[in-house]
């Protein structure tokens, strides 16, 4: 294989490209260049618009992401302050929805050339859930209790006291973050950054956990979540040379590790309380150096390497909160976990112009997880229930190669070739196979022809080799000996990907775009057997004259699988079958009406589909079909009343329908063994409404 | 399967058989007024206004690495002398260098005046990068004559994304997806797209560190861990929007059983019978594995191994 890259490299000696020297047309007089006609702003400017805000529903997908959960006025605040002044001062503010849970403003300062200030907040509000309740009482923290006319039962039927001690609760978490930052040149080619960030994220999400395959409950855990990260660096630039020293912490920390509830099931005395454990609080640090050197126009090396270590040190909670297992003794009392990484791919990114037509680019990136943590067994007492032996903690490490070669070739004016190949290694321990090696191989048309149309055809395909497969002891049970998980088992991938972009002239543009991919694992008998994505968009975009512009898209989207397995008690494997599909279509027209009036109108339809079918035997169904119908429609209008003052109006419907036959007619008491949160389906039809004022200046 | 050395030694006789590089030199002259020149057409009321780019660090006058504190428009656009005085005929003759996507300047030419000034960190990873390979010029994405750029607002943003990741649009109206639609998120929030050093031009060096920025929750290390957690994100979920619950790629129980099919209630085929089934639907409903396993992502408990707690 090395003799044709030889050919290539042999036939083409490195050229200078120097597509800039050719139109630096000497150094011009620039004395009577006064920029006269050059509209500098000086002082500080603007806009706010603010007025009152509506939506006529509540509901918590509505909500999710958005903040507007409850049905009402809100007040409707955006706005922009912007400062300029002849030493080259400034200083940007902008802010988003100040009004509701999602605010968020951005602060940037300083004097050109010279340093920048940062200085964001923002609010991100997340619903996990729709329509859920609870029995436990302590939503929120990590003691969880049921009421004291609680009937315990074995099923959930029996639990007479279920729906009379049910109350809403909303899993919500709202994501508050504060980030500052400053960077600063500290001599002519030298420039240091800084930038820290404090998130904090509070609320409860979903959590299940029971009594081994016997019952179990789900209830809200709490989110008390504080995270610190700080980037640090140091860079220096010159023409031939850039390089860029680095640093990142973070440090995470929750403030509860570990949820205590109370066992909603029949039970002895000693299973009548659980616990689990919650995220423990952990710790990073890397140093990375980023470097590139240009010896010569065409030619570059490029490199980053970087070093780190995650470590966690949580104390560890006792094996059981069952007082039978109370006096089992840890073998160490705090997790004690440490994982070096390190990513280098300093090896080879060198990237050469062999001629002005013939670029030539070589990466080898070493990816390691080494992990350190001290290996002790483990007297497992599985759901605080079971003795499960001595376990011993697998402390994964793994390595990862990647090697690319790649050639891009320009024929002329309207036709390029490109090709290359990769070869990706893993080598893992203590899992299923010890090495998967993958060799990818791609080739790439691009055909530019008259710039008013533009061809690109990729194709692809690898191969992935998989050492022997053994069997390891992950959770205790002993998987079947046929099968292959996916990540480690052959495979045979192949993608093409078609791309026709059209600019007929400049008034109007039309985009498509297609593209299938397979993944076979047919050598598995047991597993994921073949993975299947297609998907193609169009995209057209025309300017209507008078101002009016008017985009259209649709895109489809099908991702399906085929899966196998194998039951002990049958004689033929059962094959199960997914295939999702998504079609959205969407409009969106703006323009101007008379001489000020901006005006736009924009729609969007998304509806999805999922089939999932298990057959073991002849004669059985598929599951019912998943549906998600999503539409918005909205129009905006902008009219400015006197130099300063102008009038905003927003008008937003959305509906979103969902099915989902694994929550649909559930509630809380649908599972015998499972007392759930009762999701349902989403479903809102919301019209939200905004009229501000808005005042620039 | 395709035979890459044939496909390699193709490609050395095209390299052979190919004609002396072509220069495209072009004699041109720098305006007589500088920006003056230009401002006299490129008003703001004009087709093409420019002077929006006075808000901009463009416009800057006393820093020396700033275009207009050096040859103004034309420290970008190169000499354009021919093109100023054609106008005022009433005649087109392209400026020195033109910028944007359905240019006649070769992106790579527009690119190279860009990434004099701005190869600082984030564009040590430009050359040899995807989006460097496939011709994308800076001036696709970036709006250098507008007060701000779209590229640094988390919706607009998209839209410069969108115009050629059309299906990624899709994505973020599915069932689940980041909160990119409403502004919370951009694509840059994961992605670099100068950074061709990291996979998928991904801000971090892995899809895990990427996904940690975020979740750090999700780090650990777990004293029980879960390998393909560890390993990649990616193998369980699918960041750009899912038809399942929490980006899932696919939904429970058969996500889990690609991998799991031990004896007893991992290796059973749940059916559409089983939704009624008393015994069996606690492993197919609501969570289904997750009813009982919630500590996927790794668990700090002692008695965790089988991620129960």
């Amino acid at each position: 294989m090395a003799v044709p890259w030889l050919l290539v490299a042999g036939s083409l000696p490195i050229q200078a490209a120097d597509t800039l020297s050719d139109q630096t047309a000497g150094v011009p007089d620039t004395s009577h260049w006064l920029c006269t006609l050059c509209p500098f702003r000086v002082g500080w400017y603007g806009a706010f618009d603010f007025g009152p805000g509506y939506v006529n529903g509540s509901s918590n997908r509505y909500a999710d992401y958005r903040g507007l959960d409850d049905q009402g006025v809100f007040p409707a605040i955006d706005g922009e302050l912007h400062y300029r002044d002849e030493a080259d001062m400034y200083v940007d503010i902008y802010a988003d929805r100040l009004g509701i849970d999602s605010r968020s403003i951005r602060a940037r300062g300083g004097t050109r050339g010279r340093y920048q200030i940062r200085l964001s907040y923002q609010e991100i509000p997340h619903y996990r859930g729709y329509g859920t309740a609870t029995v436990f009482s302590g939503a929120g923290t990590s003691r969880l209790s049921l009421p004291e006319n609680w009937q315990k039962a074995p099923i959930t039927a029996g639990m007479t006291a279920l729906e009379s001690s049910l109350t809403p609760t909303s899993l919500q978490t709202l994501r508050k973050t504060v980030q500052g930052g400053l960077t600063w040149k500290v001599a002519s080619r030298w420039k240091a950054d800084i930038d820290a960030t404090h998130e904090t994220r509070s609320g409860t999400r979903p959590f299940g956990a029971g009594l081994f395959t016997i019952n179990t409950s789900q209830f809200p855990v709490p989110v008390d979540f504080t995270t610190q990260r700080l980037n640090l660096g140091l860079q220096y630039s010159a023409a031939k040379a850039q390089l860029r020293f680095g640093f990142t912490g973070s440090w995470f920390d929750n403030g509860d590790s570990s949820v205590t509830w109370e066992n909603p099931f029949s039970s002895t005395p000693e299973l009548s309380r659980m616990r689990a454990s919650l995220a423990p609080d952990n710790e990073f640090y890397q140093f990375s150096v980023v470097g590139a050197f240009a010896p010569r126009p065409g030619l570059r090396l490029n490199g980053r390497a970087s070093l780190g270590r995650m470590r966690q040190d949580d104390p560890l909670l006792p094996f059981s909160i069952n007082p039978d297992y109370a006096d089992l003794p840890l073998p160490r009392d705090s997790a004690d976990l440490q994982i070096d990484t390190s990513v280098l791919n300093l090896a080879g990114s060198l990237y050469a112009r062999l001629t002005s037509r013939l670029d030539f680019s070589a990466r080898a990136k070493l990816d390691q997880r080494d992990n350190d943590s001290p290996v002790d067994a483990w007297t497992v007492i599985i759901t605080d229930f079971i003795p499960g032996g001595e376990r011993s903690n697998r402390p994964y490490s793994f390595e990862r190669e990647q090697y690319r070669l790649e050639l891009n070739y320009r024929t002329g004016t309207y036709l390029g070739l490109r090709a290359g190949a990769n070869q990706e290694n893993y080598e893992r321990t203590l899992q299923s196979v010890r090495t998967t090696d993958e060799r990818l191989y791609w080739g790439e048309v691009n055909f530019n022809r008259w710039s008013a149309a533009q061809l690109r055809l990729k194709l692809e395909t690898a191969d992935r080799d998989a050492s022997r497969y053994q069997q390891v002891d992950e959770s205790g049970l002993i998987e079947n000996p046929l099968m292959r998980k996916f990540n480690y088992a052959d495979r045979d991938l192949d993608r093409a990907i078609l791309e026709l972009n059209l600019f007929p002239s400049s008034l109007w543009s039309v985009n498509l775009s297609w593209s299938k991919a397979r993944a076979d694992y047919s050598d598995s008998m047991v597993g994921l057997q073949q993975s299947d994505e297609e998907s193609i968009a169009v995209d057209a975009a025309v300017s209507l004259g008078h101002g009016i512009s008017l985009t259209a898209y649709a895109a489809l989207d099908e991702i399906s699988s085929l899966l196998s397995g194998f039951e002990q008690s049958q004689q033929l494997p059962w094959r199960g079958t997914t295939d999702d599909g998504t079609t959205t279509v969407g409009l969106s027209i703006s323009g101007k009406a008379g001489k000020d009036l901006n005006w736009g109108l924009d729609w969007i339809r998304s509806s999805a589909t999922g089939k999932i079918a298990v057959v073991s035997g002849p004669g059985e169904s598929p599951f019912p079909e998943l549906r998600t119908q999503f539409g918005n429609l909205s129009a905006s209008l902008r009219y400015p009343i006197t130099r300063h003052w102008g009038l905003k109006l927003a008008v937003e419907y959305e509906s979103l329908s969902t099915s989902d036959w694994q929550i649909d007619g559930l509630g809380p008491a649908g599972i015998s063994n499972v007392l759930t949160l009762g999701d349902i389906s989403p479903r809102y039809y919301i019209t939200q409404v905004r009229a501000q004022a808005s005042f620039r200046f | 399967m395709v035979n890459p050395t044939r496909i390699l030694l193709i490609l050395s006789v095209v390299c052979w058989l190919t004609a002396a590089m072509t220069g495209d030199t072009r004699a041109s002259e720098f305006s007589r007024a500088g920006a003056d020149s230009c401002l006299l057409c490129h008003r703001e009321t004009s087709e093409f206004p420019a002077t929006a780019i006075f808000d901009t660090p463009h416009a800057a006058r006393l820093d020396p690495e700033a275009p207009f504190a050096q040859l103004q428009c034309e420290s970008c656009h190169g000499p354009s002398e021919d093109h100023a005085m054609a106008e005022r005929h009433g005649e087109f003759v392209a400026p020195g260098r033109v910028f944007g996507t359905n240019s006649p300047t070769p992106a790579q030419t527009q690119n190279e005046v860009c990434i004099t000034c701005h190869e600082t960190h984030g564009r040590l990873g430009w050359f040899g990068s995807r989006h460097e390979a496939a011709q994308v010029s800076c001036a696709s994405c970036h709006q250098i004559h507008r007060a701000q750029d779209r590229v640094f607002n988390a919706l607009a943003q998209q839209e410069a994304c969108f115009t050629c990741h059309a299906k990624r649009r899709a994505d973020t109206f599915k069932a689940s997806s980041h909160p990119l639609r409403f502004g919370e998120m951009s694509c840059s929030s994961c992605h670099d797209p100068h950074n061709g050093n990291n996979d998928f031009l991904l801000r971090e060096s892995t899809v895990n560190e990427t996904c940690y920025t975020c979740h750090a929750e999700k780090r650990g290390p777990f004293l029980w861990e879960h390998a393909p957690a560890s390993e990649n994100c990616t193998l369980c979920h699918q960041p750009h929007g899912s038809n399942h619950p929490v980006l899932l790629t696919r939904r429970p129980p058969l996500l889990c059983q690609q991998c799991h099919s031990a004896a007893g209630h991992p290796a059973v085929a749940y059916g559409e019978d089983d939704i009624s089934n008393n015994f069996s639907n606690r492993f197919l409903l609501s969570r289904a594995c997750l009813n009982c396993h919630s500590q996927v992502h790794g668990s700090n408990h002692p008695s965790g191994a089988t991620l129960h707690r």
